[in-house]
């Protein structure tokens, strides 16, 4: 059972947002945000290895335990459709989802689906960094400037 | 077991001090419980506590001839100095002789206990680790001690801790097995000696580098600490003299509540941001739309179907399928070929649960959600140009304020100098967070990586030596001793600090002089020091709170005890002295009695005894002495036993 991997140099940018009045309770709102990057970019790292990388969870935590299937859901159909799977094909899409996840696992996912999910986080922290001049010292200056550069910086892939 | 030890006196002849002889029992035999000994500066006082600690502690035996030879009477000295010293060790007698030969630069030991005489420092088992040279200065103490108790480069307070309490047997017995592991590990690999030793080292390497950076990242956290509280306590004093002068300062206390109100405001918003942000459909309406054309695209193609692949896994096993026809082996190889195009029951229900997820989520109008996101950004970008707004205000008045009070400027000085350290103490704290790793243990900061470091290190050391079962079961066991060590320690040490603050409140009300924690040494709540009066308080404290809750009882042997303190507190340390332990010794100068003994030890208690060891060239007090009973004249020496005498004596300098 594959687990969230952060970028081990992600905590550390994000240090200011992780402290006691920071605003990120948990370390798992650093890959959240890493992912919906990488999600909204299209951009993943091509290869990531567990040196890079720290374990975080295995599950959706706080908040996220009751958004998890939405933010599979949004994976899936960024990932589809980065792949050129056409839904109505019925027989590639059943194939590739029953590749990518599996219902048992506390996320939802197969490790092969969590190795991408995890590629697309990473992918999101090098775009972050590229949104922000230096690392966040607030959580509200942060989440104004996530909020507007998500938006613009988003590949609309039709699905 | 609880053990008992009671000092009876001693003898101390040919040493530079003047030879006396001492005996701290009264009339029945019993130890006084607090003996007082006044020795003028010069008389030999520091001599007389050294060999105290010596002759207790077997530790002359490894002293260099130069060492042995300045404690001779006078040079080219012959006589031997012979220093011996009487327990009562559970009410049994134990004698302790130490002889230095001062022609050969020698010192040499001889005990006596229960069955007779040995050659030797042989102290009975029960208390050999109280005579030893790591602890005989916590219990025969001078000056010196306060400071090694507070000083953070030392481990002073934890090591008494652990000697006491006993529970360094945790740590020695992880140290043992760690060294079984190292021993097993090193017999394995005498035919691969090179690399064992390679791996050996790196091991070493990284431990050594990771208990300095630990030890230096402790002391930024604590020096982060103190600033903070200094920061805090300096800003309440800036507020307090603005509020005291109100009526000239309304404006400011006006845009200071304004400031306060439109915080809370941007605190709220920027949580309701948070809130929507952590739900992806509201970061983008192509993000919603992407995750409902999933949903919708699942429902065009029927996925999931409304039948599991189970369902013709186990038609295979009938005779008829539902519709009446025989399932004979071909058909059943076909339908075992078409199940696997069909998702498992788990699957089904997933995607089923995927679908009311994003319909509950998103609903009909993917827009939406975006558009609501983009409110609360307005909004929050509002509320943050108001704060900024109302924050220069603030800084603009708080200015006006400062040129008009001096009060005002100074804290804010003081406030910006304290910002400026605790930003700069932060900026070094950082890289002890770091996860960056060159592949040089020298060059890693990181306390996390080294710590992963070492442990792969250990693991390959385990592996290549062949012994990785033993390593794992030693790793196992080293992490329970080392957890029920930090257990131990940490629960020992809140409530030692707890009992020691109350003790510093009582005696010192006024200096706001608390101990924050132990980490090897007293850290004191926001201050790095405190005066020479206030650390030997701290020391006393610490001391007599460790001293009442040990179940050993120890005499307590005191050099100075009142001399860096002021004279109220003097008074109060002298009241509490006598409830610290059941046998007090202490060396004091006529100039320390003020206070300390007529207006706080004698206060408590009246079973004390008071001896007067002067040098016999002082011919005034040695006439007065030789009329009182019982004075021992020496060759260069006088002790006299009387509490007149001894309240008549006045002589600070020599």
């Amino acid at each position: 059972m594959a687990d969230f991997r952060l970028l081990r140099d992600a905590k550390p940018w994000f240090k200011a947002l992780t402290t006691k009045d920071g605003g990120f309770a948990i370390d798992f709102e650093i890959y959240y945000f890493c992912l919906m990057a990488g999600l909204a970019s299209g951009k993943k790292r091509v290869e990531l290895s567990t040196t890079e990388t720290a374990e975080l969870v295995q599950h959706f935590p706080g908040r996220y335990k009751e958004r998890g299937k939405v933010i599979v859901g949004l994976f899936l159909a960024r990932y589809l459709s980065s792949l050129g799977v056409d839904l109505k094909d019925k027989k590639q899409a059943h194939h590739q989802i029953s590749k990518l996840i599996s219902p048992t696992s506390p996320n939802y996912l197969s490790d092969d689906g969590m190795k991408e999910l995890n590629k697309y986080a990473a992918g999101g922290y090098d775009e972050i960094t590229e949104w922000f001049e230096d690392s966040p010292r607030t959580l509200e200056s942060f989440l104004r400037t996530f909020a507007s550069k998500v938006n613009i910086k988003m590949q609309p892939i039709p699905i | 077991m609880a053990t008992e030890i009671k000092l009876v006196g001693w003898a101390a002849t040919g040493f530079r001090c003047p030879d006396h002889q001492v005996e701290l029992i009264n009339e029945q035999n019993v130890p006084y419980h607090i003996t007082l000994i006044q020795m003028p500066n010069g008389t030999g006082k520091t001599t007389t506590l050294e060999l105290l600690r010596l002759a207790l502690s077997g530790g002359a035996m490894n002293k260099t001839t130069q060492f042995i030879r300045e404690y001779a009477k006078e040079e080219d000295a012959v006589e031997p100095g012979v220093m011996e010293v009487k327990l009562l060790v559970d009410n049994k007698v134990a004698t302790f002789v130490m002889t230095f030969d001062f022609t050969q630069g020698k010192a040499s030991y001889k005990t006596t206990f229960k069955s007779g005489q040995s050659s030797g420092f042989n102290p009975p088992q029960e208390i050999k680790k109280f005579l030893n040279p790591d602890f005989i200065d916590y219990f025969i103490l001078d000056g010196e001690l306060a400071e090694k108790l507070l000083n953070n480069q030392q481990a002073a307070a934890q090591n008494v801790i652990d000697a006491l309490f006993q529970v360094d047997s945790l740590k020695k017995i992880a140290n043992k097995i760690n060294e079984y592991w190292m021993q097993v590990a090193g017999g394995v690999t005498t035919t691969t000696n090179q690399g064992y030793n390679r791996q050996k080292n790196l091991v070493d390497e990284i431990k050594i580098r990771l208990g300095q950076l630990e030890r230096e990242c402790d002391g930024l956290d604590h020096r982060i600490k103190t600033i903070t509280v200094s920061l805090a306590s300096k800003k309440a004093e800036h507020q307090a003299a603005i509020e005291a002068n109100k009526a000239q300062n309304s404006e400011l206390l006006e845009a200071q509540l304004r400031l306060h109100e439109l915080e809370i405001e941007e605190v709220k918003l920027t949580t309701e941001l948070h809130e929507l942000c952590a739900s992806p459909e509201n970061l983008s309406e192509i993000f919603a739309s992407s995750i409902l054309n999933l949903k919708l695209g699942l429902d065009r193609v029927k996925l999931p179907e409304a039948a599991a692949r189970e369902f013709f896994e186990e038609l295979c096993f009938e005779q008829e399928c539902i519709c009446g026809r025989e399932i004979n082996p071909e058909i059943v190889k076909t339908i075992k070929a078409k199940a696997s195009q069909y998702l498992g029951s788990d699957d089904v229900s997933f995607l089923n649960a995927l679908k009311t997820a994003i319909d509950e989520a998103v609903g009909k109008d993917p827009d939406i959600h975006r558009k609501n996101l983009n409110k609360h950004l307005e909004l929050l970008t509002e509320k943050v140009g108001e704060v900024n707004s109302a924050r220069t205000t603030v800084e603009l008045l708080n200015s006006r304020a400062s040129e008009i009070d001096p009060r005002v400027k100074e804290a804010q000085d003081e406030i910006e100098r304290l910002t400026g350290d605790l930003r700069e103490a932060e900026i070094l704290r950082e890289k002890y967070d770091s996860e960056e790793d060159n592949g040089q243990i020298s060059r890693i900061f990181g306390l996390n990586i080294l710590r992963k470091k070492l442990k792969d290190a250990e693991e390959y050391l385990a592996e290549i030596t062949g012994t990785l079962e033993v390593k794992q079961k030693t790793a196992i066991l080293k992490s329970i001793l080392d957890n029920a060590y930090n257990v131990a320690t940490k629960k020992i040490s809140t409530e030692l600090v707890e009992d020691t603050n109350i003790n510093l409140k009582r005696w010192l009300p006024n200096n706001d002089l608390e101990v924050d924690s132990i980490h090897g040494h007293l850290r004191l709540r926001g201050r790095t020091r405190g005066s020479a009066g206030e650390n030997l308080s701290v020391a006393y404290g610490f001391l007599s709170t460790l001293f009442n809750r040990t179940s050993h009882s120890l005499p307590f042997i005191v050099d100075s005890p009142a001399g860096a303190l002021d004279n109220s507190v003097r008074k109060k340390i002298g009241e509490t002295i006598p409830k610290l332990t059941s046998q007090f010794v202490t060396f004091i100068i006529s100039s320390e009695r003020q206070k300390f003994i007529n207006e706080g030890i004698e206060r408590v208690t009246s079973d004390i005894q008071y001896l007067t060891i002067f040098r016999k060239r002082l011919s005034n007090y040695l006439i007065l002495a030789e009329k009182i009973e019982h004075t021992l004249v020496t060759k260069d020496g006088v002790i006299v036993d009387s509490k007149d005498f001894f309240e008549q004596f006045d002589l600070d300098d020599d």
